[in-house]
């Protein structure tokens, strides 16, 4: 007679496993939400899938609370990334003012996400697990290793807030800066694989910027300006400075998504 | 007796101080205490819309509309969100920004303007048409233009005037905003033309429209907007304006006709070369030569001898790019006029270009242009410079 022993991860990641396969085989896609918390009680749970299945109704929600590894999962059937995040919004809302929170609520759904494998899912459970002790932000869960890194210099913040979480996503890493000279200097320090640039930065203008990153020996990069500069003088000029593309604001980030694709994927 | 009555005077007030100061100090503290509660209440709001907008923008793209936050706010609270969703339909297009306006629509936000449009204060009208513009509310614009016809001269009527752009329904409401704000004759044809590329129409197609008609501020409207394109429609625009008695329009229609075109017929030549304005025979001769039309060296062998100085210098550089026929051309006429001041200062312009041309040998283009110049300007003056051999 043959003894497997399993830890308490195996164990949990097996039953996510589980849960994952019979959801995608009948609704195609599964979110999942993990977040370490303290005890909590049948009760709670109850209360806290009510709240979740109340605001989003087209969603069967299961929650769980994994007592070894202090970890509460939740499974959304047919849970996309986005009715997923916004699914942990609910669950964040109710847990943090009862103090049950102890680290990030990971967001995933699988196969967006990542294909749900038993390595893909102990992954995801270590993410949430080492996330204990910290503050309790919505993160995402995402296969793609962050190879390729990009430098975003743009002095508007929602810009680059918005970039960054949609590359975060894509799985890149993203490295940020307000203005021209801290845009040199950290792309001196970090020497990303791609640069990202308005035009009107303070401090070094992003001309300056781009002739600076081109005069340094050891770059190879390339730099994509992103402006609301509409003219072509402006186009010209950053052309000659050594921009290898330009996009013009308003952004379409599916544009912005391919044009950093395509000049990675060549690098 | 006396002294008794004033101590007992003196304790009766120190009570009344001692309590004053007792009323005071806990009605400090009850002010103290409310305000750390607003500020931890509204701290916690921040981390929850922060959540909330991180949702927005991760979802901003995709094919599932946007939920409504998951908690209920009051007026402040609604009023950070507009603007934070006021400034995503600023900064994105497209997909991206139809789902802020969705949202803006789903939460209420745009119901509420149109209200405070139709019944508010003029102050709240102002504030209304300008979050009406950011959301693009299409159905706000009748309110809107009347709300403009009857508006004074100030800068509130900007406001309101591009808040009508952004929510266009299409070309009819831009010209309408234009013909109400043009009635307070002050021009203003930079700010309008800023303010239509704001709609969400062809400004092209309008911009053409307003060169042709009758009204010369539409002409200036029209003829600033197309300032910056290139294409041959343009050119086919404002081609009726390269006759305009106003000068003005004349100068502005030949800059965007010369500059849009990829050939200029010799009549058109021949006309822009003949005209009393100087500046207006420079474009001419700038443009043979960005367009490289060596067909009209002859025409610019003319200009080399306009009685414009400035207008001879730019024939004389334009020669220099039509390459080795120009420049033969340029050291000809040079040759021809020797001893005149003009010949004087054609001589002078060839040494000048000659010296200026070899600083810059790296470049093969003008290593060719180099070498061409010294070649002619030897075989017409006689005079000998060093010829580098291209390898």
């Amino acid at each position: 007679m043959a003894i497997v022993i399993r830890n308490s991860i195996q164990e949990i990641t097996l039953q996510l496993l589980q849960y994952i396969h019979s959801a995608t085989a009948k609704s195609g896609s599964c979110g999942v939400i993990l977040a370490p918390c303290a005890k909590t009680n049948p009760k709670t749970l109850e209360q806290a899938k009510g709240l979740m299945s109340k605001n989003d109704a087209s969603l069967s929600v299961q929650l769980f609370y994994d007592d070894p590894n202090q970890v509460l999962c939740a499974v959304l059937d047919g849970g996309t990334l986005g009715s997923t995040h916004y699914a942990s919004l609910v669950l964040k809302d109710f847990l943090q003012p009862q103090h049950l929170l102890q680290g990030h609520l990971i967001v995933s759904s699988f196969p967006e996400s990542a294909k749900p494998t038993e390595s893909a899912i102990a992954a995801f459970l270590q993410q949430a697990i080492l996330s204990k002790g910290n503050e309790d932000d919505i993160r995402f869960y995402t296969a793609a290793h962050a190879e390729t890194s990009v430098l975003l210099a743009d002095p508007d913040d929602l810009v680059r807030e918005f970039i960054k979480i949609r590359l975060d996503l894509k799985g890149y890493r993203v490295y940020e800066a307000k203005d021209g000279q801290e845009a040199y200097e950290e792309f001196v320090r970090r020497l990303p694989d791609l640069v990202i640039t308005e035009l009107n930065l303070p401090i070094m203008d992003g001309y300056q910027l781009i002739r600076s990153i081109q005069r340094h020996d050891s770059y190879e990069g390339k730099v994509i300006v992103l402006t609301d500069k509409q003219l072509s003088e402006n186009r010209s000029r950053a052309y000659e400075s050594g921009a290898a593309d330009y996009v013009t604001k308003p952004l379409s980030i599916s544009e912005l998504e391919w044009k950093i694709k395509r000049l990675t994927s060549n690098s | 007796m006396f002294v008794y009555i004033n101590i007992e005077v003196a304790i009766k007030f120190l009570y009344v101080l001692i309590l004053l100061n007792v009323v005071f100090a806990v009605v400090v503290y009850a002010m103290k205490i409310k305000k750390l509660r607003r500020t931890r209440t509204e701290r916690r709001f921040e981390v929850k819309i922060k959540d909330y907008l991180t949702y927005v923008l991760v979802n901003i793209e995709g094919k599932e509309p946007l939920h409504a936050p998951p908690f209920s706010m009051n007026k402040v609270e609604q009023e950070a969100m507009q603007e934070r969703l006021n400034d995503m339909i600023e900064n994105f297009t497209g997909a991206a920004r139809e789902k802020c306006m969705e949202l803006c629509e789903r939460l209420g936000l745009v119901q509420i303007h149109l209200d405070r449009m139709k019944k508010g204060s003029y102050s709240m009208k102002i504030d209304a048409a300008y979050h009406l513009g950011c959301m693009r509310v299409r159905e706000a614009v009748p309110a809107m233009l009347k709300f403009l016809q009857t508006h004074k001269l100030n800068s509130s009527l900007f406001v309101i005037a591009r808040a009508i752009a952004k929510c266009a329904r299409d070309e009819r409401d831009v010209k309408e905003m234009v013909r109400i704000v043009l009635r307070h004759n002050k021009g203003f044809y930079d700010l309008l033309v800023d303010m239509i590329k704001e709609a969400d129409i062809d400004h092209g197609a309008l911009f053409a429209e307003f060169v042709q008609q009758e009204n010369h501020e539409f002409i200036h409207i029209g003829l600033r907007g197309l300032k910056d394109y290139t294409e041959p429609t343009a050119a086919s625009a404002v081609y009726r304006l390269i006759d305009s008695s106003d000068a003005t329009i004349q100068y502005k229609a030949v800059e965007i006709y010369l500059k849009s075109v990829h050939f200029i017929p010799r009549n058109v030549v021949q006309k822009l070369l003949r005209h009393p304005r100087e500046e207006v025979r420079i474009l001419a001769v700038q443009a043979i030569a960005d367009l490289k039309l060596a067909t009209y060296i002859d025409v610019m062998r003319n200009a080399l001898l306009d009685e414009s100085m400035r207008v001879s210098d730019a024939s004389a550089k334009g020669l220099l790019l039509l390459g080795e026929e120009g420049i033969a051309e340029l050291c000809g006429v040079a040759a021809e006029v020797r001893g005149s001041e003009q010949g004087e200062y054609l001589h002078m312009l060839i040494e000048e270009q000659i010296h200026s041309l070899s600083l810059q040998l790296h470049d093969l283009d003008r290593l060719t242009r180099y070498n061409s110049l010294v070649y002619h300007y030897g075989k017409t003056f006689g005079k000998t410079k060093r010829i580098y051999r291209v390898v």
